[in-house]
């Protein structure tokens, strides 16, 4: 069988079928499934990490801890649902690396043509990802899952180890407290009780 | 709720966010309703509730520019990027078939897409500390027309040679000795001497404790740089030992000798240069004591990590 008629036929097959390939040894069906991912978990990384350097680091990361894992991967998760919590455990990473590294030089921030509109404005990337930022991780993490990747509740309390409950009251805060970092003049009210900005309702934590 | 193997699966990892973390418990309820309603995910009980509250109809257009926002597209890479990332991958599918990693040891690959101020902040600290000595070496080795495989080198040879010759360990007290007068011959009648494998020492050293993972080792490298570069500003001389941190996990001496040539070979097929490393470091790495040892390449530094019986068990460039 030639390369491209090899590889053509790689490209059709489900996951199920490409890892069990790659966990038999096939390099070609690994690097499908590399390639079939790889968009995906970038995009992941990209919301999680706010930058496009961190992302990218964040994806290899990732990538790399799929092709070392992927022999225990057992298949009684989707290979999808499986990746996603490699990839947001690496962005985990990466975000918790970056802390203790300089931070780099900001980059330039452009208007996003495609982005969805407010009153008072365009939203630019750089705005959504000052808003994603200003959400703890674990939040952060939710609403990305969700919103790109459009998990369902039960695939993210998989991912992250967290009850349903759990992520529905993290997805509806996340959201909120977003919306109000976008749109401040919104219908979000400063200082009612459940109000994400209200440091009354932050709890620190303590070592 | 994980109904996985937790040893086959990928545990979630805990986060540990500087920033203030919330309570799970604090959420207003109509962000609870409206949220469920952007889902569809609802009860009836909520659907009616949001039929009679024109505020919680309110909040879920107000949480709708969140989820538009955060669900917009995001760019892709360039398949240039994307190619890197793959192919840095797929670079680890080898070694794991065939179970050549060591069990104790992660190979170190590069990371696409470095910031370039890392870069740079990397490569200013370390001309800033280094360029100079290093000058003044290759200077020396430029007056020397003979070659010399370093490589074929006997290490213990060499290094009594150097010891006779007066070579201390920063390999300059030769140079000054020379200078001083202890050889009848001035050092501008007597080329220097071709710098030797024995010669090898590192300009400088270090010890970095206890090293976990390769992105740590990452990490510990371009804050010792940056350390020592501030070292410099504050115009302190160069030393030959910086302690970073000191741990007793590591045992391995900082001038194992044997592994020098080999070390430097796997340096030269990297394009490092063939001379005495810039640095040279001791550590604990993924539970094994190495020496990590850092040379010169033409458009930037090469790193290799020995383990006590002498193998490299990484190297990458940076």
């Amino acid at each position: 069988m030639g390369l491209n008629r090899r590889l053509a036929t790689v490209g059709d097959s489900d996951d199920a079928t490409l890892v069990a390939a790659a966990q038999g040894g096939d390099r070609d069906a690994l690097e499908t499934l590399l390639r079939r991912h790889h968009d995906r978990v970038y995009a992941l990384c990209r919301r999680m990490t706010g930058n496009d350097a961190d992302a990218r680091d964040a994806t290899q990361e990732a990538l790399i801890a799929i092709v070392r894992g992927l022999h225990r991967f057992d298949g009684r998760a989707a290979f999808t649902t499986w990746s996603y919590r490699v990839a947001t455990n690496a962005c985990l990473d990466e975000l918790r690396r970056r802390r203790r590294r300089p931070e780099p030089v900001d980059a330039v921030v452009e208007p996003w043509d495609d982005a969805p509109s407010f009153d008072d404005g365009i939203v630019t990337k750089s705005a959504i990802d000052d808003a994603l930022a200003g959400l703890p991780e674990q939040y952060r993490a939710v609403v990305v899952l969700r919103d790109q990747m459009g998990l369902e509740y039960t695939e993210i309390a998989d991912v992250l180890g967290v009850p349903i409950g759990t992520v529905r009251s993290r997805l509806a805060r996340g959201r909120a407290a977003l919306a109000q970092r976008l749109d401040p003049d919104g219908v979000g009210d400063i200082g009612r009780p459940g109000n994400p900005d209200d440091s009354t309702n932050v709890r620190q934590d303590t070592p | 709720m994980n109904s996985h193997d937790p040893d086959s699966e990928p545990r979630p990892r805990e986060t540990d966010d500087i920033a203030p973390t919330w309570t799970d418990d604090g959420v207003d309820e109509r962000d609870l309703v409206a949220s469920s309603l952007i889902d569809d995910l609802a009860t009836p009980e909520e659907r009616r509730r949001a039929g009679d509250d024109p505020e919680v109809r309110a909040r879920v257009e107000f949480l709708r520019t969140a989820v538009a926002a955060v669900g917009a597209a995001v760019t892709p890479p360039t398949d240039a990027s994307r190619d890197a990332v793959i192919g840095a991958a797929m670079a680890e599918f080898d070694p794991v078939r065939s179970g050549e990693t060591p069990a104790n040891v992660e190979p170190i690959r590069p990371v696409a897409g470095r910031h370039p101020g890392r870069l740079l902040l990397v490569a200013a600290a370390i001309l800033a500390v280094l360029g100079l000595p290093a000058l003044l070496v290759l200077a020396q080795r430029s007056n020397d027309p003979a070659p010399t495989d370093l490589a074929a080198n006997s290490v213990p040879e060499t290094r009594d040679a150097a010891v006779a010759g007066g070579v201390g360990p920063d390999g300059f007290a030769s140079r000054e000795a020379d200078a001083g007068g202890s050889s009848p011959s001035t050092s501008a009648a007597t080329p220097p001497r071709p710098m030797t494998a024995d010669q090898a020492d590192p300009i400088t050293t270090a010890e970095f404790g206890v090293v976990d993972t390769p992105d740590e080792l990452r990490s510990i490298l371009v804050g010792f740089l940056s350390a020592t570069e501030t070292e410099m500003n504050a115009d302190v001389p160069v030393t030959t030992t910086t302690e970073v941190s000191t741990d007793a996990g590591s045992t391995m001496s900082a001038t194992s000798d044997r592994c020098e040539a080999l070390a430097r070979r796997t340096a030269a097929d990297r394009g490092g240069d063939d001379g005495r490393p810039l640095l040279m470091a001791t550590a604990t790495y993924m539970d094994s004591p190495v020496d990590i040892r850092v040379y010169r390449t033409p458009t930037g530094f090469v790193v290799v990590v020995t383990d006590p019986d002498c193998q490299v068990t990484a190297a990458f460039e940076m």
